[in-house]
């Protein structure tokens, strides 16, 4: 078999989804070993069809599906979405376009975050997207065009302290970070008056509270100073902290902002370059601090940035207290530590309610979806997927999916796992989301009969290549590939009158590491000829309608 | 079906397996009574959490002390495994019953070579010296169809795929011949292809050391062709047994019919709508009172719900159902269409109720 060729796709136009010769390549450490697992497939799915891929384990079914996602990107090859070809786009293009490609994994648990409530999973692709529309987006992106320019504005500071001060801001920010990616929930953890006490005790805690408005405004002042960030970038920043505590900070600044600049000028001795460049150095550590953040976990990049910028503040300190004895420096940069760190927690906390907020916005579409599935709202919201049967837990798995309304679904062997009662209810739910949302679907699986049952169109794969193309049921009827005969002869059929024991199934799959030559399937095909080692079969029309890519077809060619 | 030899290797008899959970005792098998015959194949089928798999477990002796009562009799070759100590038990496993699992790369250990897990058996229970065992498991690996077994002995588990592992997980638990095999979910993991190569490889070594086979598995598409005789459990207890052609040609109880409705059939035409069982297993920790099935049943009727019906025998020799209204009864007819006027069931016979799809 060999299934390189065309001959089976529909028009162009015709088809939502268009992948031409799609390879997928996997390096095997440094052998120069090359796995492969796809070796130039081509397949459309028309808009509101089921495209069912089915073959055996190591035929790069599944590596098609992630593929077309772009979970890796192909090594070559074309992807068409509405025409838009997905191979050639940048990850933030991607991350837009991932609403309308959806898919369903195997295993159904896994799939799901143990540690989240099923209202929670399934809303969690709306927040992404919100996120990702309104929230941090525009921040991250501003900041990312601008990064660079505020690295070489920072080369303008001597060169020891831009290092120390690199240096410093990342283990900084490796440590709020991975406080932050940790997943730790910040409420209840510190209260607003315990650490600080227990470290430097009451009157230092004054102190600290004085200073706690102090940075706060200081940032302000200091962002404003330096005047190259926009408004509403940090009013972005701003935003997640109720109204209370910015009208505080707006207050506070507007007033105490005054006395900084006039303490930091006389501290200084008048030396207005040195203002400037606290102000230039500031930007410099948040932007520095921000890409180390987002290349430590870009998920969580919304939530880092709020604390990079905002453990920049103890970096300001450094010039507010430049005219001070060493024991009073110690002192106040300790204390602006624990409340820069009090400060993020405080900022993630809200950014945390902001979450829940939209969350409760997110509610009803999310009841709505898990009722669509037949899942009880009421009794599924509040649970965690471990108290989820299989069947329910791949209910949830195509809730999460629909929720975002996606152009095609791609199903990754979504009933494999299950007992026959719950993959016939998970088929007869896809078959009904089809009708009513009018999806298009990519059906990946080993099982031919549930193949048969979901697809409109069924594509036989063999070790990366296609083998056969058809409607099902004329494929499974008339066999054109002498693979897909060796696979229905190999069903276990519910029947004790068919003897199973009369097939001969020849040995395992070759190496996809090093695929025999011409047509890959020759080394296990009952009517393989030397011919087959030499040429690799086209992709053919037969008289019975279906495509087959095969020197010695089973049924006449048309 | 009368085999040559009918001496009884396994015999259980109400087999019954309690765990304690916070929620209180879940008894997942449930007064489980069975005998097996040299040379014959079992088929135990049903649903995740039927109790299946712990019925096997219970067999071998293979489930924790703590938390667990087990009660009954289990007797392999005139052993009651019942009461063995841990030591006995571990002389048992292998040369008189012998498990395969279902992820053959989670039953074989990773960093040890092939070679050494198959002779492994060998030389603990037989006491082979290194060199005979490595003989015999070069033999074991060619009888299970690995066409280098030479080069196999010498490799770890992850360079195999997943059918030559099963193959080798398959030559370990015959390594020592044991009197019975249990094979749990064998081929769930694997693909038609292997599937197919894996049950016949079974068959072939069940027949050659006509050693009886427990075949557990939910598909009845495996047991069809493959077993002699079908055991179909529900809520941990036995719900039909009967020779596989019977159950097949005959099946009484409404749980079989649905489990065999729901399978999607190569020859029906695409888009068939599949017959689905309405709602959910039972909760073994309070399960339903009367019939275990009768929640998610067709025909169930008001004595269903009252009283459990007792396993009784059908016509045919064998054959064993646990129902009121057996399926093509007059009986299974009129509380079919008595539950049709009350408006429980639909016209097209599916349960109509909270929890159906």
């Amino acid at each position: 078999m060999a299934g390189t060729g065309k001959a089976h796709l529909r028009p162009h136009g015709e088809a939502l989804l268009r992948v031409e010769d799609l390879v997928v390549e996997f390096k095997i450490g440094a052998t120069g070993n090359v796995v492969n697992a796809v070796s130039g497939i081509s397949l459309d799915v028309l808009a509101g069809e089921t495209v069912g891929l089915v073959g055996e384990s190591g035929c790069g079914k599944s590596t098609t599906g992630k593929a077309i996602m772009g979970v890796p990107s192909p090594t070559s090859g074309s992807v068409l979405l509405d025409a838009v070809d997905l191979t050639g786009l940048s990850d933030d293009e991607m991350r837009r376009i991932r609403p309308d490609l959806q898919m369903i994994f195997q295993d159904p648990i896994s799939s799901l975050n143990p540690r989240r409530s099923i209202g929670d999973i399934v809303a969690e692709p709306l927040m992404i997207k919100r996120e990702d529309q309104v929230g941090h987006g525009p921040v991250r992106g501003w900041l990312k065009r601008y990064a660079s320019r505020f690295v070489a504005v920072a080369e303008t500071v001597t060169k020891p302290l831009r290092v120390l001060l690199v240096l410093a801001s990342v283990a900084f920010v490796l440590w709020v970070v991975s406080e932050a990616a940790e997943g730790r929930r910040f409420e209840s953890e510190l209260a607003w008056t315990e650490v600080p006490a227990q470290i430097v005790g009451f009157p230092v805690l004054v102190i600290l509270v004085a200073m706690a408005v102090v940075v706060f405004a200081g940032c302000l002042v200091w962002l404003a100073l330096a005047a190259m960030i926009p408004f509403e970038v940090v009013s972005g920043y701003l935003a997640p902290i109720s109204p209370a505590v910015g009208l505080l900070g707006a207050a506070s600044s507007a007033a105490v902002s005054w006395f900084m600049v006039y303490r930091t000028w006389n501290s200084l001795g008048g030396n207005f370059a040195w203002v400037v460049r606290g102000g230039v150095l500031t930007v410099a550590t948040v932007s520095i601090m921000w890409l180390v953040a987002s290349a430590i976990k870009p998920s969580r990049a919304g939530a880092a940035g709020v604390a990079a910028s905002l453990a920049s503040l103890a970096y300001l300190q450094v010039f507010y207290i430049a005219g001070l004895d060493a024991v009073t420096k110690l002192v106040v940069i300790l204390a602006s530590a624990a409340l820069d760190y009090f400060i993020v927690k405080l900022v993630v906390k809200k950014l945390a309610m902001r979450r829940s907020d939209t969350q409760r916005r997110f509610d009803p579409l999310v009841r709505e979806m898990l009722e669509v599935v037949g899942m009880n709202p009421d009794s599924t919201v509040g649970r965690k997927p471990h108290e989820l049967s299989g069947g329910q837990a791949q209910r949830v798995s195509i809730a999460r999916a629909l929720i975002m309304n996606p152009k095609v679904l791609i199903c990754d062997e979504p009933v494999s796992a299950l007992d026959v009662s719950v993959q016939a209810q998970t088929l007869n739910l896809l078959q009904d989301m089809k009708q009513r949302y009018g999806l298009t679907l990519l059906f990946i699986a080993h099982d031919l009969a549930v193949v048969k049952n979901v697809s409109d169109r069924v594509a036989v794969m063999y070790l990366g290549k296609l083998c056969e193309v058809g409607a099902p049921d004329s494929l499974f009827a008339n066999p054109a590939h002498p693979y897909t005969e060796l696979l229905l002869s190999a069903i276990a059929h519910p029947d004790p009158l068919i003897d199973p024991s009369i097939t001969e199934v020849p040995a395992d799959l070759p190496s996809a590491v090093s695929p025999p030559s011409g047509c890959r399937f020759r080394t296990r095909c009952p009517r393989a000829e030397e011919h087959c080692g030499q040429r690799e079969p086209q992709m053919r029309p037969t008289v019975v309608g279906q495509y087959v890519a095969c020197h010695f077809p089973l049924v006449e060619m048309g | 079906m009368p085999e040559p030899s009918t001496r009884v290797v396994l015999e259980v008899e109400s087999l019954t397996t309690e765990f304690f959970t916070p929620a209180g005792p879940l008894r997942a098998v449930d007064e489980v009574s069975f005998t097996l015959q040299q040379g014959q194949s079992l088929g135990l089928v049903g649903e995740s959490g039927s109790g299946k798999s712990v019925t096997a477990r219970s067999i071998m002796g293979l489930l924790p002390r703590s938390n667990v009562a087990t009660s009954g009799r289990v007797v392999i070759n005139n052993i009651d495994v019942m009461s063995l100590g841990a030591a006995a038990l571990r002389r048992m496993w292998g040369p008189e019953v012998a498990m395969v699992f279902q992820d053959p790369l989670g039953s074989l250990n990773p960093v040890m070579r092939i070679g050494t897990q198959v002779a492994e058996g060998l030389r603990v229970h037989l006491k082979m010296s290194r060199r005979d065992a490595r003989r015999v498991a070069l033999e074991l690996l060619a009888r299970v169809g690995i066409s280098s077994p030479e080069s196999c002995l010498d490799q770890y588990p992850h360079q195999l795929s997943g059918g030559m592992r099963q193959r080798v997980v398959i030559a370990i638990a015959l390594a020592c011949e044991p009197s019975l095999l249990i094979a749990d979910e064998p081929t769930t993991a694997l693909d038609v292809t292997v599937q197919a190569q894996i049950l016949d490889l079974l068959d072939e070594q069940r027949a050659e050391r006509s050693m009886p086979l427990l075949l557990i598995t939910h598909d009845l598409g495996i047991v069809a062709g493959r077993t002699d005789n079908v055991i179909v459990m529900y809520g941990g207890q036995i719900m039909e047994q009967a020779p596989t052609s019977v159950l097949f040609s005959d099946m009484k109880m409404p749980y079989t019919e649905d489990l065999f409705r729901s399978i999607p059939r190569i020859e029906n035409p695409s888009h068939t709508r599949l017959a689905t069982i309405a709602g959910r297993p039972p909760d073994m920790v309070n399960p339903p009172k009367g019939c275990r099935f009768a929640p998610r049943c067709r025909y169930a009727r008001g004595r269903c719900f009252e009283q459990e019906p007792e396993l009784r025998a059908a016509t045919s020799p064998g054959h064993k159902y646990r129902c009121f209204h057996p399926v093509g009864t007059r009986a299974a007819d009129e509380a079919l269409s008595a539950n049709k006027a009350e408006g429980r069931v639909n016209e097209t016979g599916q349960l109509v109720g909270p929890g159906t799809t």
